[in-house]
C-alpha cells in the first residue's frame, strides 16, 4: 500500500514539474530513491532551478524496487535515464557495464569536498564514477526501560565503552526472556549484508578475493563463519526475531519497545525521537572480542548515463547536486549524515547532538564500506539468501560454503 | 444463388466455363470470400498476435543463444547458456522443484475447484455463504494474497503461529521451513487460485442437462453413481481446459516466490520463473534468463500436448 | 405388473397451486394418456408418479403401495423423457443397461437383457453406437429399450414424440401400440397432442388448470365430452359451438332457430349447442344458413370454414369435393343424434332426451 502511494505522488510530483517547463529549457529525466513521500521530485527541481534552463523529471520508486527498475533501463542502452541513483556499492558494477560517466573534470575539487568515506564509494580505479549525496551509518538504539526490567546496565554512547558481541548475547539473551514478545536484539535490515556483514569484517574476515570476483575461501572462511554463528545464535536462539524481513515492521518492534538493542540508521533515531514513552539512548555498534570495532557505512549517489544526449545540462545539474544548499535541504528531508566535510561544521547546530557527535565519531574512524566489485549487486542478492536462511537455522558453515560457490558462478563474468 | 455457383455446369455454358469472365467472382461473394476479405477480418488479431506473442518468442529463442557481454555486446554463443544450465546441480534442483509443485498443485487445486464447485452448484442451506468465500479470495492480487499470508504465517508475530503455539504442534516454521516452505506455497496458490476455476467448473456442470440426472435417478442410480457416470464424464472436456490452463498458471509460478522466500530456504521454492527472474534482474544474465525462458515455454507446450492427447474428448463429450 | 392410483392429488409450489386434487385410476395393463395443453399439469402428475417431484398432498398408489415416500428406483418404474435423456458418452448398449449396470447385475445378465431389447426394437446394429450418430427415431428407440432392460411394471412416457417429424410420429405410435401389447405392461403416458391420445389410448384423462375434465375411453370422450372444455379439445377440427336458449324442453338458437333437440323442462335459460364439423353437412334443405369463408381440400376430405347468419364461426368437414366460392351461400344440416348440449355458465354438459 505504501508503495502505491509513493509511486503516485511520484508520478503527481513528476507531472507537476513537467509541467512547470518552458519550451526552452532542457528536461532531464531521472530515477531515484522516493522518501518522505516523494520529497526527492522537489529536491532536484530547486536544485535544477539554480541551474539555467534546466528542468528536472523524477521517477521515484521504493528501495525494494529501485534496483530492477534501474536495471531494465539501463539494460536498454538508450539515452533514458539522463540521471540515476547509484547505491554505493553498485558504483563498480555499473562502470563495469559502462552505465556511468566519469565526473572528475565535473567536479575536480571532488576529494576536498567529500568525506572520504562517502566518496570511496564513488570511486572506481581511481575516477570519480558517482558524486555521493548522503551517506549513512549504524548505531545501536538501546532501550533503556526494557534494561531496567532486566537489572542490566545499559551500554553508553562512548565509543571506548564499546560492547562487545558476547556483551550483547548475554544482555540480549535476559532481555528476550522477559517475555514472549520481547526480544534482546535485532538489526533493522536484519537480511540485508549492508547491516550484517559489519560482524565478519569486526571479527578481521575478508568479503572477498582480492580479484573481486573469487568467494569461495573469503565467504566460507573460518573468521566469516565464527562471525556470521554469533549472527545465527542472535536468530536462532530467539534473542532476535528471524525472519522479520518487513523492515518497517522491524523498525515498529522497537519503538514499541519490544527490542532491547536495535542497530538503525541514523533516521531510526530521529523516528525513535518521535515516539512518546519511548526511553531510549544510543550506543556505538558491538565489535568482537579481539578484533577492530567496525561501523556499515553506505550512501546515495548520483550518477551520468553515458548515453544522455545532454551531458552538458546532466553536468550542471551534478554539480548544483554537489552544493552545500542542496545537501542541507535534502538532510531536512532525510537526515542522513551528510558527505560533504563542510557540512558537519556549517550544520553543526543540528548536529550538536549525541546521536550525531556519536555517528560522526564513526563516520570518521570506524565506518567500513562493502567492497567495491562488480558483482556487487550478486554478492548482495546471494549473500542475503544466505542470510535468511541462516536465521531460519541452516548450517552456517555450509550454507556460506554454497553460497560462495553460487557467487563464484555468478561473478565470473566480471573477471578481467 | 445456385446459378451464381460457378461449379454447376448446367447454369453455364461450356464455351465460357474457362472463360476469365465466368470464373471472376465478386468480392463479397457470401459463400466464398475472397482472400482480401480473408485477410481484412483475419490481420488485426494475426498482427497482435505477431507483436505481442511471436515476435517476443521469437526473440526470446533466438536470445537464448546468444551471450552478452558486461558492456552489453551481444554474440553468438550457441548452446553455451543451455551447457551452463545443464551442468548446475541447482537449475535441476529448480526443475525439480518446478514439476514437484506442478505434480502437487494442480491436481489438488482442480479437486478443491470441483468439490467447491458441486457445494455452490447444489441448493443448499449455506449457499451464498459459500458463494462469496469461495469466490472473494480470486477477487484479490496475488500480491496481496502473498504479503496477506507471509503476515499471517510469520514465525514472529503472525495470526497463526500464535494460534498453533497453544496447541500441541507448536509454532510451525512455514516459508522458513526448508521442509514446509513448498506445502505454503501451494497453500496460498490453491487458496487463491481454486475460486477462478471453479467458476470454469461451475459453468461445465450448468452445461449438463437436468435431464440426464432424472433419468439417471429414475435408473436408480445414487448420488455417488451420479457423480460417477454422469458429471464426471460430461465434465471431461471442462476438465482438460482447467487442467491446461491451471498447468500453464503454475509452471509460471513467480509472484509469491518473488515476495516471501525469494528462492528459499535452501532452494525449495526455487522454481524455473523465478530463477529466469534472477537471471535477468539480479545477475545481469539475459542469455541465461532467455534459455530458462524457452525451457519453460518447452516444459509448458510439452505439458499442453500432453494432456491433450492424454484427455483426448471421445464422442459425446 | 401393477395399477397406478392417483388419489386427491395436489401440487403446490409456494401458495401456487398447481394440481388441485387430482383422482384417477390407471388399470393394471391399461394404455392411459394424459392429454391437455401446455400448462394444464400433465408432465407435473407424470413426474409426481416417478418419484422427480415431491408430492404435496394426496396420495400416488403404484400396485398396492403409498409411494408418496419411495424414490423412484424402488417405485418399480421406468420413464422416457420428451428429449430422451441418453447419456451422451455411454453407447447404444451401455445407455440400455446403465440401471442394471448401478444396480450390479452381473454383466452376462445385463447384455442378454439389453440384446433382447435391442431385437425387439431393431437395434441390434446400433449396440456400439453414440447416440448423436442415431436418427431421431433411433434415439426415441433407445431411451425406449433403456425402460424395457428394466422390465417395469409402469412404463412412463413424457411427451416421448414430440421432437420427431409427422412421419416419423405416425410410425412409432404403432410401435409404441404394439409393444404395450407385447409387454402388456400399464403405461402412462403424456402428451399434448390429441390425436396421438385418441389413436394410442386405452384410458384418456383430458387434463386443464390442473384439474382432470374427464376420464374415459377415447370414444367415450369423443362421444359424451363432458364440459365445453373438453368438446373443444377432443376432435380436430375442433367442435362448433352455437350459443343457444333453453326453455320447456326446447332448444333455440338465438336467431329463432329451433334445434332438433328434446330437453328435460328444468332445463332453462343460455345453453350452447355443440356439433362437430364431420357432423354438419352441406344440405340445400338443412336449416342453418351458411356463408362460405375458405374451403380447404385436403384430398380425402374437405374443410369449409364458414359463418352462421347468426355471425357465428364454424367449420365442417365433408368426404365430398365442395367447389364453392369464397363468400357463396348455402345452407347445412346436422346429425340431430351426433348434437351436445352444454350449460352456458358451469359450462357443463347437459342429458338430452
Amino acid at each position: 500500500m505504501k508503495h502505491i502511494k509513493h509511486i503516485t505522488l511520484a508520478m503527481a510530483a513528476s507531472m507537476f514539474v513537467a509541467g512547470a517547463a518552458t519550451a526552452d529549457d532542457i528536461e532531464l529525466s531521472t530515477i531515484g530513491l522516493s522518501f518522505s513521500d516523494g520529497a526527492l521530485a522537489g529536491l532536484l527541481s530547486d536544485a535544477a532551478a539554480t541551474t539555467d534552463g534546466i528542468t528536472v523529471t523524477s521517477e521515484q520508486l521504493p528501495f525494494g524496487q529501485l534496483f530492477s527498475a534501474i536495471e531494465v533501463r539501463l539494460q536498454a542502452r538508450n539515452e533514458n535515464p539522463d540521471l540515476f541513483f547509484v547505491d554505493g556499492p553498485m558504483t563498480a558494477s555499473y562502470t563495469m557495464r559502462g552505465h556511468l560517466t566519469a565526473l572528475d573534470d565535473i567536479l575536480p575539487d571532488a576529494s576536498e569536498i567529500y568525506t572520504s568515506a562517502a566518496l570511496q564509494q564513488g570511486m572506481v580505479a581511481g575516477k570519480l564514477m558517482s558524486v555521493p549525496i548522503e551517506s549513512s551509518t549504524v548505531v545501536m538504539l538501546v532501550n533503556n526501560s526494557l534494561f531496567e526490567a532486566a537489572g542490566i546496565e545499559a551500554p553508553t554512547n562512548d565509543p571506548a565503552d564499546r560492547w562487545t558481541w558476547e556483551e550483547v548475547l548475554a544482555a540480549g539473551k535476559t532481555i528476550s526472556e522477559l517475555d514472549e514478545s520481547t526480544w534482546g536484539f535485532n538489526f533493522h535490515y536484519s537480511d540485508s549484508p549492508y547491516m550484517a556483514l559489519v560482524m565478519p569484517q569486526s571479527n578481521g574476515a575478508t568479503l572477498i578475493g582480492e580479484d573481486g570476483v573469487t568467494a569461495t575461501g573469503y565467504v566460507d572462511s573460518p573468521k566469516f563463519v565464527e562471525a556470521m554463528s554469533t549472527y545465527a545464535e542472535l536468530y536462532n536462539t530467539g534473542i532476535a526475531p528471524a525472519g522479520m524481513y518487513d523492515y518497517s515492521l522491524a523498525l515498529e518492534l522497537f519503538l514499541n519497545g519490544k527490542v532491547g538493542m536495535f542497530a538503525g540508521v541514523v533516521s531510526d533515531a530521529i523516528a525513535a525521537e518521535g515516539r512518546d514513552g519511548l526511553d531510549f539512548t544510543v550506543a556505538p555498534m558491538p565489535y568482537f572480542e579481539g578484533g577492530t570495532p567496525v561501523t556499515p557505512t553506505g550512501s546515495w549517489h548520483v550518477g551520468i548515463n553515458p548515453r544522455t544526449e545532454h551531458p552538458e545540462e546532466a553536468a550542471k545539474l551534478v554539480q548544483a547536486l554537489a552544493s552545500p544548499e542542496f545537501i542541507s535541504a535534502y538532510f531536512d528531508k532525510r537526515a542522513n549524515p551528510p558527505v560533504l566535510t563542510e557540512a558537519w561544521d556549517s550544520m553543526s547546530e543540528k548536529l550538536d547532538t549525541p546521536l550525531w557527535t556519536l555517528a560522526r565519531y564513526e563516520i570518521q574512524n570506524t565506518a567500513m564500506a562493502r567492497p567495491s566489485i562488480g558483482g556487487w549487486l550478486e554478492y548482495d542478492s546471494i549473500l542475503r539468501n544466505a542470510l535468511r536462511e541462516i536465521q531460519s537455522g541452516s548450517d552456517v558453515a555450509e550454507r556460506l560454503s554454497a553460497a560462495a560457490v553460487e557467487m563464484n558462478r555468478e561473478l565470473k563474468k566480471y573477471a578481467k | 444463388m445456385m446459378t451464381k455457383k460457378p461449379d454447376t455446369p448446367v447454369a453455364i455454358p461450356a464455351a465460357n466455363r474457362f472463360s476469365r469472365a465466368a470464373r471472376k467472382k465478386p468480392i463479397l461473394d457470401p459463400q466464398r470470400p475472397s482472400w482480401a476479405t480473408l485477410l481484412m477480418f483475419l490481420l488485426p488479431a494475426v498482427a497482435l498476435l505477431i507483436v505481442f506473442r511471436l515476435t517476443p518468442i521469437g526473440i526470446s529463442i533466438g536470445g537464448s543463444f546468444t551471450s552478452q557481454s558486461l558492456l552489453g555486446e551481444t554474440a553468438f554463443d550457441g548452446l553455451g547458456n543451455y551447457k551452463e544450465l545443464f551442468s548446475d546441480p541447482s537449475f535441476w534442483n529448480s526443475v525439480y522443484v518446478t514439476l514437484l509443485f506442478n505434480v502437487i498443485i494442480n491436481p489438488l487445486q482442480i479437486f478443491v475447484a470441483f468439490i467447491m464447485a458441486l457445494l455452490v452448484f447444489a441448493p443448499g442451506r449455506f449457499l451464498t455463504f459459500f458463494r462469496v468465500s469461495f469466490f472473494l479470495p480470486m477477487t484479490m492480487s496475488t500480491a496481496l494474497v502473498a504479503v496477506m499470508w507471509n503476515l499471517l504465517f510469520d514465525p514472529n508475530l503472525g495470526l497463526v503461529n500464535s494460534i498453533l503455539a497453544h496447541t500441541s504442534m507448536g509454532r510451525q516454521g512455514f516459508f522458513f521451513d526448508e521442509d514446509q516452505a513448498l506445502g505454503s506455497m501451494i497453500w496460498i496458490s490453491t487458496w487463491k487460485g481454486a475460486g477462478y476455476y471453479m467458476i470454469f467448473l461451475l459453468a461445465g456442470l450448468f452445461r449438463i442437462s437436468e435431464e440426464l440426472y432424472e433419468a439417471a435417478h429414475v435408473d436408480g442410480a445414487s448420488s455417488w453413481q451420479q457423480l460417477r457416470f454422469i458429471t464426471l464424464p460430461q465434465m471431461k472436456r471442462t476438465f482438460l481446459f482447467v487442467f491446461v490452463a491451471d498447468t500453464t498458471v503454475n509452471l509460471l509460478f513467480f509472484a509469491p516466490v518473488f515476495i516471501i522466500t525469494r528462492g528459499g530456504p535452501n532452494g525449495a521454492t526455487d522454481t524455473l520463473m523465478y530463477r529466469a527472474y534472477e537471471s535477468s534482474f539480479t545477475f545481469v544474465d539475459w542469455g541465461r534468463a532467455l534459455s530458462l525462458s524457452c525451457i519453460l515455454l518447452a516444459l509448458v507446450a510439452i505439458v499442453a500436448c500432453a494432456q491433450m492427447l492424454f484427455f483426448k474428448p471421445g464422442e459425446g463429450e | 405388473m401393477a395399477q397406478v392410483k392417483i388419489a386427491q392429488v395436489r401440487k403446490a409450489y409456494g401458495d401456487n397451486e398447481v394440481l388441485h386434487g387430482v383422482d384417477i385410476d390407471i388399470p393394471d395393463g391399461s394404455f392411459t394418456i394424459l392429454v391437455g395443453p401446455s400448462g394444464c399439469g400433465k408432465s407435473t402428475l407424470l413426474r409426481m408418479i416417478a418419484g422427480l417431484e415431491a408430492i404435496s398432498d394426496g396420495e400416488v398408489i403404484i400396485g398396492d403401495k403409498v409411494v408418496n415416500d419411495i424414490s423412484s428406483p424402488e417405485r418399480d418404474i421406468a420413464m422416457v423423457f420428451q428429449n430422451y435423456a441418453l447419456y451422451p458418452h455411454l453407447t447404444v448398449a451401455q445407455n440400455m443397461g446403465f440401471s442394471l449396470k448401478v444396480a450390479k447385475v452381473p454383466k452376462a445378465e445385463i447384455e442378454t437383457k439389453v440384446k433382447d431389447a435391442a431385437k425387439m426394437l431393431g437395434l441390434t446394429e446400433y449396440l456400439n453406437r453414440r447416440p448423436q450418430k442415431l436418427s431421431g427415431g433411433q434415439r426415441q428407440r433407445v431411451a425406449m429399450g433403456r425402460a424395457i432392460v428394466r422390465d417395469p411394471s409402469v412404463f412412463l412416457f413424457d411427451e416421448p414424440l414430440s421432437n420427431l417429424d409427422a412421419k416419423m410420429r405416425g410410425q412409432m405410435r404403432t410401435e409404441l401400440r404394439s409393444m404395450h401389447r407385447r409387454l402388456g405392461s400399464t403405461m402412462i403416458y403424456v402428451t399434448h397432442d390429441q390425436i396421438e391420445a385418441m389413436t394410442m389410448a386405452d384410458q384418456i384423462v383430458v387434463m386443464n388448470g390442473g384439474y382432470a375434465q374427464q376420464i374415459g375411453a377415447p370414444l367415450d370422450i369423443y362421444d359424451r365430452p363432458q364440459n365445453l372444455f373438453v368438446a373443444s379439445f377432443i376432435g380436430a377440427p375442433a367442435m362448433n359451438f352455437l350459443k343457444a336458449k333453453a326453455e320447456g324442453g326446447q332448444v333455440h338458437l338465438t336467431d329463432g332457430t329451433l334445434v332438433d333437440m328434446k330437453v328435460s323442462d328444468t332445463v332453462t335459460g343460455d345453453v350452447i349447442v355443440g356439433v362437430r364439423p364431420e357432423h354438419l353437412t352441406l344440405d340445400p334443405n338443412g336449416a342453418l344458413q351458411i356463408t362460405v369463408d375458405e374451403v380447404e381440400p385436403t384430398g380425402s376430405e374437405t374443410h369449409i370454414s364458414a359463418t352462421t347468419a347468426a355471425g357465428i364461426a364454424v367449420k365442417l368437414v365433408t368426404a365430398e369435393r365442395v367447389s364453392a366460392e369464397s363468400g357463396a351461400a348455402l345452407k347445412a344440416a346436422y346429425q340431430a343424434d351426433k348434437l351436445h348440449l352444454f350449460d352456458a355458465e358451469t359450462t357443463n354438459r347437459i342429458e338430452t332426451l
